[in-house]
């Protein structure tokens, strides 16, 4: 998976990126195409450049990279042996300057030394990133500059055609010396978009409070895990958000808890850090040691896809024959399932959701399933959003936020949560319908097995 | 020279056509041609699609600028490799402003011609002028600029204008100077004085904003709209080329006591008219010069004079 994939995919990575303050447009395209890291150590190499660009004052380096252009296109019209015009010799002299004078500032990241190329594009040693075919470059071309300048204006269309041709043979001659140096040219870009997203990545780490993890190889473990962009959003409204605490074992996880509760934005937190942190980035929690995964999976509600014209049963089913057919063939991806199967019949639901946890447990998958159902197998980890608290007089649709605990404790009991009605109530539902529904809660609840 | 040292004492000046082959290049190229030892400090660009989109339609070729040595000149990546002069690359846009590339600063090292094409619009305008100025030593950019309701963007971001009108106008005396006035009538709308709210409507994106006496008309200001407000509003725009009405209603307007207030205003120099039309036909000079005078009450030039150096 590369990272513009990332992008569509995972809630809130959009948010991440658009704060990402890189010095160069070029760098853009390289985070675009990176490539999900499916190595601790690769990871670790990544979080530890980070930590160093964090450490270093890099002032001068974000100016140097601030004027580096996508160099692609010229490059690799070097490569095959094409002849560049102006702009490009212009994009070619500015970059190599710009990768010289990196080179010399950190040793952060190894540029490679393409001082020749330089030297070639900056006959007279000007040391100016300026281009254009220098006198120096021919003795010819030097004569007809000078009958150019000299003769009258209206006389000069033969001269101007004789520069333009000795132009072009430079251009030529000086394309073929460059070409030996497109693949140096190419590793120096791509050092240097490596070291600007580090920098920007180290200097997001500040902004927004982000930690970095550590590798892991048995259990994930997030202390003050949060939501970057829904921080930011409570936080306009004058509130905060609540960052919580959770530890994922080999097998899957079930959350259960209260409506509102706040089980989908634990799911979207938990696939954005895995997935930050698996492209090298810093993650949005206080403390995190996470264990390496094969992707991240998720099959989280509200993602509408109204166009397939699948019923929303139909879809989930689809997504879920994705994550086992993958598992199946050995990945082991984070797999997040927001409340499986809850669009159907409660007692099917329920077996559904059952199977997918002997599934997962089985094959053990790192995964976290939120679910109202009760009574589903037991041999797996359980958290319950420690959910709603205070008096219902106090609390109005306003202020319901307020009056819920997201934390996670363990959960040992087989009762669904039970706070629907009171919820309801406080949303306004019908006093009358709150009244009939309770009374039928009585009358399941004092029934065996809760049936 | 007073024509001259005027222009190079402002910051930005926008040489600006009342009609498609008014004569803006010959008084552009008149200006260039004798900016003399300062040419190092000079730099020129232009605004507005509009060229190219009648280009496409009249299938003339847009005019060339020449280009003295020294002058900096901002242009797209497809017209400067067209250019016929030998020039010193000095930076390159990062990406594509338009269909015609990138946008390209260069110097140029022998006196030459160049087609001039530079941003779309008057936020980019703004910004290249304050990179120009900043980074590059530049006085003075000159502007190449046109007025168009198809153009999003407006050449009054500069700090003066010279406007440009002649026969290709209109091939009656009377009639031009009538469409001439209106435009000039409408460069001496007076600014808005509150800086603040300048200020604020400036970054305003919405289309229309009201207050206490006011409202701002962020885009067009048609007939219908002007003929419906009531004269005790204040009517504030972004600048005279936001006005799309007839003469008579707009006249109309302010003789019913309407106010009208510019976010943006920019002092016009002086006034060149070309008296042959794109025909061949050609107006009395001195006539249409005179009666130009005496309406406007600015300096008018001949534009041909321009070209013999006669001013």
């Amino acid at each position: 998976m590369q990272f513009r994939d990332a992008i569509t995919q995972v809630d809130g990575l959009r948010y991440i990126v658009e704060r990402l303050g890189l010095c160069s447009a070029a760098s853009r395209n390289v985070l675009y195409d990176s490539e999900f890291l499916r190595s601790g150590e690769a990871v670790e190499a990544e979080l530890a450049l980070v930590a160093r660009a964090g450490e270093t004052d890099m002032t001068d380096v974000a100016i140097e990279l601030g004027r580096v252009k996508d160099l692609r296109g010229s490059v690799s019209r070097l490569a095959n042996g094409e002849t560049l015009d102006d702009v490009e010799l212009f994009e070619v002299k500015a970059f190599a300057m710009a990768a010289s004078s990196v080179r010399t500032m950190t040793d952060i990241v190894a540029v490679p030394d393409v001082s020749a190329v330089v030297a070639l594009l900056d006959p007279d040693r000007t040391g100016v990133a300026h281009f254009y075919v220098y006198d120096s470059y021919s003795q010819e071309l030097q004569k007809v500059r000078r009958k150019l300048r000299d003769a009258d204006e209206g006389n000069t269309a033969a001269l101007y055609t004789e520069n333009e041709r000795l132009e072009c043979e430079v251009r030529a001659q000086l394309s073929a010396r460059l070409s030996p140096y497109a693949p140096v040219l190419r590793e120096a870009a791509a050092a240097l978009a490596h070291l600007d997203i580090a920098m920007a990545k180290a200097a997001q780490t500040r902004s927004l409070g982000l930690c970095r993890p550590t590798v892991a190889t048995a259990e994930t473990r997030y202390e003050g895990l949060f939501d970057p962009s829904l921080r930011e959003a409570l936080r306009a409204r004058g509130r905060e958000f609540q960052p919580v605490d959770i530890t994922l074992g080999a097998g899957p996880t079930v959350v259960t808890g209260a409506n509102m509760g706040g089980k989908t934005v634990l799911l979207r937190s938990l696939a954005l850090a895995q997935t930050l942190f698996q492209f090298g980035f810093y993650i949005p929690a206080r403390a995190a040691e996470i264990v390496i995964a094969d992707g991240v999976r998720t099959v989280i509600n509200e993602q509408r896809d109204e166009v397939s014209g699948l019923s929303s049963f139909a879809r989930e089913v689809v997504r879920i024959n994705e994550i086992t057919a993958a598992v199946r063939r050995g990945e082991r991806p984070l797999v997040l399932l927001d409340e499986p199967a809850h669009t159907t019949n409660p007692a099917e639901g329920a077996a559904i959701v059952g199977a997918l946890l002997d599934f997962l447990a089985e094959h053990r998958v790192r995964s976290v399933i939120t679910t109202h159902y009760s009574g589903v197998a037991t041999a797996v980890e359980r958290l319950r959003v420690r959910g709603f608290y205070g008096d219902t007089e106090d609390v109005t649709v306003d202020n319901i936020g307020d009056y819920m605990d997201y934390s996670l404790v363990a959960d040992e009991g087989d009762d669904p949560p039970r706070e629907a009605l009171r919820i309801a109530r406080i949303l306004g539902a019908d006093e009358k319908i709150i009244e009939r529904a309770t009374k039928h809660a009585r009358v399941f609840s004092s029934l065996p097995d809760g049936k | 020279m007073l024509f001259i040292d005027d222009i190079l004492k402002r910051r930005s000046v926008a040489i600006v056509g009342l009609a498609k082959n008014a004569g803006k290049t010959e008084v552009l190229n008149y200006v260039l041609r004798n900016v003399g030892d300062r040419a190092r400090w000079v730099a020129v660009t232009s605004i507005g699609v509009d060229g190219e989109a009648t280009d496409r339609v009249t299938r003339t070729p847009k005019p060339e600028i020449t280009i003295p040595q020294g002058v900096i000149f901002v242009t797209s990546e497809v017209h400067f490799r067209a250019r016929r002069l030998v020039a010193e690359v000095l930076d390159v846009g990062q990406t594509r402003a338009t269909a015609l590339g990138r946008q390209v600063t260069a110097r140029a090292l022998s006196t030459g011609q160049v087609m001039l094409s530079g941003p779309s619009d008057t936020a980019s305008l703004a910004r290249l002028i304050d990179c120009l100025t900043d980074g590059y030593d530049v006085g003075t950019v000159l502007v190449d600029g046109a007025l168009s309701r198809l153009s999003h963007g407006s050449p009054v971001v500069t700090e003066a204008m010279i406007l440009v009108t002649g026969a290709a106008v209109s091939a009656s005396i009377p009639k031009l100077v009538r469409e001439t006035k209106y435009v000039y009538d409408r460069t001496q709308l007076p600014e808005l004085e509150d800086v603040a709210l300048r200020e604020r409507l400036s970054a305003e994106t919405e289309r229309e904003v009201s207050g206490d006496g006011w409202i701002y008309i962020g885009g067009a200001v048609g007939e219908q709209m002007l003929g419906a407000l009531k004269p005790d509003t204040e009517l504030i725009i972004r600048d005279f080329t936001r006005i799309f009405a007839a003469p008579d209603v707009y006249y109309s307007y302010l003789a019913r006591g309407g106010q009208i207030r510019v976010l943006r205003r920019s002092e016009v120099l002086a006034v060149c008219v070309n008296p042959t039309s794109p025909e061949g036909y050609r107006l009395d000079s001195a006539l249409l010069r005179e009666q130009l005078h005496e309406a406007l009450l600015v300096p008018i030039y001949d534009v041909r004079e321009c070209n013999s150096e006669m001013l």
